[in-house]
């Protein structure tokens, strides 16, 4: 037919049809202009259009199938197999169909499963015959006989059968649900299947398809694996799969198969399949045991997806589910599931062994992930987490470690209790002895009347001793339980500060523990957040735990701090202070470490006045309470000597700083990065006392240790590089100044990011150090980007105003007086503003930028105003 | 990478006739076959189209989940898998036709009664896939919608996926290739030149 033609009659046919079926036939006629046989065709067409006609709208495979249902009555089975008679069909799916059969020699019933293996090829026969003979192997309790294999004809060509036991019970999850199986149950159940597993494991078979529909549990609840290594036999040569549905699988649940699957299973790689598969597919029935539910959500209608998901989701934690499987059962599930195999249980033996341990309450051997496996994957999911990061990292860890460190504290002060209030108890006991000897010294003196006197005399003074010896060992007793309940207290505190942190900032790097309901899921969640949600998480939730709220906000208040965020690092530590101050008093260590805390908050924020009556009291009562030579003591030495710098107390700081850095070579050795906090700082009063050549040395020798104690871009070292060329620029030396800043800006960007307040400040330095040495417009730039920090970061501070005028000194250079002259005064004027909060040694940039007004009005040809200028900042 | 080449040529080589595609998928039919049949036969109705689907879906995961996830053959997988199965149904019903005429005999454990006799209260998918032949001659697409829709099981919107047209494209072509399909069988044909 003619392309034009049979378009002609498609049209006429679609148009025809959008009229009333009474008017098409003359449509068509006068449509079709004469031409009779285009009107017969469509008319033929139309007249089979009837919408109510069934007519092709029963699927192919339906029709062919009502056919043959029609044809006759088939039977749904053979009367017989091979040497089976069959009773009854137990179950059909894609693979195949199991029946209920009866076998006469010997006599049992059995259930047989016949398997399509597509066109039996004899290749594919002869290695059924082959791996069928291993199955056949198998005899262990947990796994369902094979009793034997063979093939019958069923009208596709041979089709290999297995005769196995025939178990009668339930499905794994309906038998939990029956019988309302607790956690043990459930867990002592799990172990067994690992044991049957393990034993085909060891004869080299792997099962590939365990699921609970593959696991029957008997009437004597005898767990049963069904169907091991029939996802192999049954595998084909020339397309390898892994995902074979074994016979009870109906059709189309091949995607619910696949969420048993393993990573390495999903991803279709058969040669990465190994026993650890089969461990699994074990932690998958476990986990859905324990939860209700599977580890992933999975999509039924996008297989895609679904993969996906195996591949490359971490399952929510089951603690997310129901808090009582935080700890070692959760632990055990992880394990199981892990991605990467490596990481698994390497045989379901450790995994059942593991089930044994917690069942005997023993500890297990798997390990939650560590903490710095948990910041890896926070770090690595968290794309928006800057450089700056690690430092809040560190401190987090600081702080886990030192809850840590104090829970093991509190053990050994537990233990050393439980030494007292044994040596109590000897106590106790000899003065016992004593009593009995003194009853039998008085006996001896009802006998012996001639040393009556003297023996009773000596029972008194035994007797006194013994009631004395009786008081000291109930003191020590009272002591030894004051001491453990406090070690108890210590530990519990210990552990709860742990567990906020893990389980409350770190754990929000998995998204599953993120999505309370009224968050949505960040995927970009950076540290920030993460603290600033577990901080609206505290308040409320220790009440009853002043001293773990206490804890919890000391160690998010130094993560501010670390971050740069001083007014939320405040709130914190204010209130740890205040927590503390009432629950402890203030001669408490944990009072006064957090008091120091919020001191050196007050120092950074430039807050001096306030910082230092903090920092006097607190040596004051560390010397008191600690002596001299402690740690803590000589902590605050060398704070209370800042405070004493930055308010250009030179004198006061000087001496303290001396003594500090005597006791500190002396009892913690030169290399330690207490004494070279130590150096540092005398190095800085001297530098700032103008005393440059006594410093020098001082400050090379800081560098020096920072560096073997805190490595080459350790913080520290970088602020006492910083110091160092400080000195430098004060003695002139420019070159060799910017030279050293360079170096530390560019690793204090890699560090701690160019947003943090120690980078602003090289970021300042350096740019005045280039307008010294008169390369303006290389600092124009560095102080641009300095200055768009801290504007949005801290727009009311001295700091600003400091930028603004190294700005406009820089454009004054290059001679752009009048885009420099708002920016000088601007910023002279909030300098004078801020006087009080600028560090003594840095107080001179306000007379500093008077004078360069100065200069800008002279240079700018206006004599007038830069005399006034003059007549105030010159020769000043 | 090659995985994705792979599964390309792997689903041409079937589209040409790949006798190991059909091996697969064929018992997986008839399985299929035998039990939709026994829902008819105990009155109960077959959960209608979404057997074929299911079936199909299973064939594709069964190839496929071997070769990691090149999930987008999967369109025109569906697309070989309908001319699959147009070939084994109607190859079945021939050789089940073949039978009932006395033709070479099978000897059949499963249901070789059920071959014995055959009412045909449905179509003939033999005489269809002949019409369906003579359709394509003339205007191909519609020969692939009815494909599609009757042998594959899709609905209007996937067939419209995998042939790149609309839906109401693939809506209007199944109506008319309805009618002509229907005309032919009835014999009331009066055929264009």
């Amino acid at each position: 037919m003619e392309p034009e033609r049979w378009r002609e009659i498609e049209r006429l046919y679609h148009e025809a049809l959008e009229r009333e079926a009474l008017h098409r036939a003359a449509w068509v006629k006068r449509a079709a202009h004469g031409d009779e046989s285009l009107e017969q065709e469509v008319l033929s067409l139309l007249a089979e259009s009837d919408d109510k006609e069934t007519f092709l709208e029963e699927p192919a495979l339906q029709v062919a199938a009502r056919t043959l249902a029609s044809s006759s009555a088939a039977p749904a089975y053979p009367a017989r197999i091979g040497r089976y008679r069959i009773l009854e069909l137990l179950g059909e799916g894609g693979m195949g169909a199991v029946y209920e059969a009866e076998q006469d020699e010997p006599r049992r019933v059995v259930a047989l499963k016949v398997i399509r293996l597509g066109l039996a090829t004899p290749e594919r026969l002869r290695r059924f015959r082959q791996e069928s003979q291993a199955l056949a192997r198998l005899q262990h309790p947990g796994i369902a006989q094979i009793y034997e294999s063979g093939e019958a004809d069923t009208g596709f060509g041979p089709q290999p059968y297995f005769a196995m036991e025939l178990i009668r019970g339930l499905p794994l999850h309906e038998y939990a649900e029956a019988h309302r199986l607790d956690l043990r149950q459930k867990l002592a159940i799990v172990g067994r299947i690992c044991d049957a597993v393990h034993h085909a494991h060891q004869r080299g078979l792997i099962h590939r398809d365990l699921k609970p529909g593959n696991i029957l549990v008997d009437e004597n609840g005898q767990p049963k694996v069904l169907d091991f290594g029939v996802a192999r036999v049954t595998e084909t040569e020339s397309l390898e799969t892994t995902a074979q549905p074994t016979i009870q699988t109906g059709l189309g649940q091949l995607v619910g198969t696949l969420a048993y699957m393993s990573p390495e299973q999903v991803h279709g790689d058969p040669a990465g399949v190994d026993s650890r598969s089969d461990v699994y597919s074990l932690g998958v029935i476990l986990y859905q045991l324990l939860a209700g539910r599977l580890p992933y959500e999975i999509d039924r209608g996008h297989i895609a997806e679904a993969a996906q998901t195996i591949r490359e989701e971490d399952p929510a934690p089951l603690r997310s589910i129901e808090r009582k499987y935080r700890g070692d059962a959760e632990t055990i599930v992880r394990k199981a599931l892990e991605k990467d195999k490596a990481r698994r249980y390497t045989s379901a033996a450790e995994l059942a062994a593991d089930i044994q341990h917690y069942l005997n309450d023993e500890p297990i051997a798997a390990r939650p992930p560590s903490v710095g496996y948990q910041l890896l994957k926070f770090a690595r999911r968290n794309r928006g987490l800057a450089a700056g990061a690690a430092a809040v990292f560190v401190v987090l860890m600081a702080g886990i470690a030192a809850s840590t460190s104090q829970a093991i504290r509190a053990s050994r002060a537990e233990i050393e209790a439980r030494l007292d209030g044994e040596r109590a108890r000897a106590a106790e006991k000899a003065a016992t002895h004593d009593r009995d000897r003194e009853l039998r010294a008085e006996h001896a003196a009802s006998e012996e009347r001639n040393r009556a006197l003297a023996a009773e005399a000596e029972a008194v003074r035994e007797r006194n001793r013994a009631v004395a010896a009786e008081a000291r060992a109930v003191s020590e007793r009272n002591q030894a339980l004051a001491e453990k309940r406090r070690a108890d207290s210590e530990a519990a505190t210990a552990k709860a500060v742990n567990d906020f942190l893990r389980n409350d900032v770190l754990a929000q790097a998995n998204l599953n523990n993120q999505a309370s309901p009224n968050t949505k899921p960040d995927p970009d969640l950076t540290v920030r957040t993460a603290l600033d949600r577990a901080a609206a998480g505290i308040g409320g939730k220790f009440e009853k735990q002043p001293l773990v709220e206490a804890s919890i906000r000391q160690t998010i208040g130094n993560a501010y701090l670390d971050l740069g965020s001083y007014p939320k690092a405040l709130e914190q530590l204010e209130r740890t202070v205040e927590i503390r101050r009432r629950a402890l008093g203030e001669s408490d260590n944990e009072t006064l470490m957090s008091m120091n805390n919020l001191a050196v908050l007050y120092l950074q924020q430039g807050d001096a006045p306030r910082a230092e009556p903090l920092f006097a009291r607190i040596l004051e009562a560390r010397r008191r309470l600690l002596g001299e030579e402690n740690a803590d003591t000589l902590v605050s030495m060398n704070n209370l000597a800042a405070v004493y710098r930055t308010e250009g107390k030179y004198a006061q700081a000087e001496p303290i700083l001396i003594k500090a850095l005597d006791i500190k070579r002396r009892v913690l050795g030169e290399v330690h990065h207490s004494t070279a906090t130590a150096w540092n700082n005398l190095a800085s009063v001297y530098r700032l006392e103008g005393k440059l050549s006594e410093a020098e040395p001082l400050q090379l020798k800081a560098v020096e240790v920072w560096r073997a104690v805190s490595g080459e871009e350790g913080p520290e070292t970088l602020t006492s590089m910083s110091s160092l060329a400080a000195l430098y620029q004060a003695q002139k030396r420019y070159p060799e100044a910017e030279e050293l800043w360079s170096k530390v800006l560019e690793s204090l960007r890699r560090t701690l990011g160019a947003k943090h307040p120690n980078a602003i400040d090289v970021m300042n330095s350096l740019g005045e150090v280039r307008i010294q040495q008169e390369k303006y417009a290389l600092a124009e730039s560095l102080i641009r980007e300095s200055l768009g920090t801290v504007e949005a970061a801290a727009p009311n501070t001295w700091k600003r105003y400091y930028a603004q005028a190294l700005l406009g000194a820089s454009l004054a250079g290059q001679k752009r007086f009048s885009e420099a002259e708002p920016l000088l005064l601007s910023g002279h004027r909030g300098l004078r503003d801020r006087q009080s909060a600028i560090p003594a040694g840095t107080r001179r940039v306000v007379d500093e930028t008077g004078q360069r007004i100065a200069e800008l009005y002279k240079n700018w040809g206006q004599p007038d105003k830069a005399l006034a200028w003059q007549a105030q900042y010159l020769g000043k | 990478m090659e995985r994705g080449d792979h599964i390309t040529q792997l689903l041409q080589s079937w589209s040409q006739g790949n006798q190991a595609a059909m091996e697969e998928l064929m018992p997986l039919v008839f399985d299929e076959l035998h039990r939709v049949a026994r829902h008819y036969m105990s009155g109960e109705r077959p959960e209608h189209t979404l057997q074929t689907t299911a079936l199909v879906n299973e064939t594709y995961l069964r190839l496929v989940s071997s070769e990691g996830a090149n999930w987008e053959g999967r369109t025109h997988f569906f697309g070989v898998c309908a001319q699959m199965m147009r070939r084994i149904l109607v190859d079945w019903t021939r050789s089940r036709q073949a039978l009932k005429r006395g033709g070479a005999a099978r000897a059949l454990d499963l249901d070789d009664e059920a071959l014995a006799v055959a009412a045909h209260p449905g179509t003939d998918l033999v005489a269809l896939d002949d019409a369906l032949n003579a359709l394509s001659a003339i205007d191909p697409r519609k020969g692939r919608v009815v494909e599609l829709r009757f042998f594959g099981g899709l609905s209007v919107k996937e067939a419209a996926e995998i042939l790149g047209i609309s839906p109401e494209t693939v809506q209007r072509d199944w109506k008319m290739a309805k009618s002509w399909l229907r005309r032919e069988l009835n014999g009331g044909s009066r055929r264009g030149a």
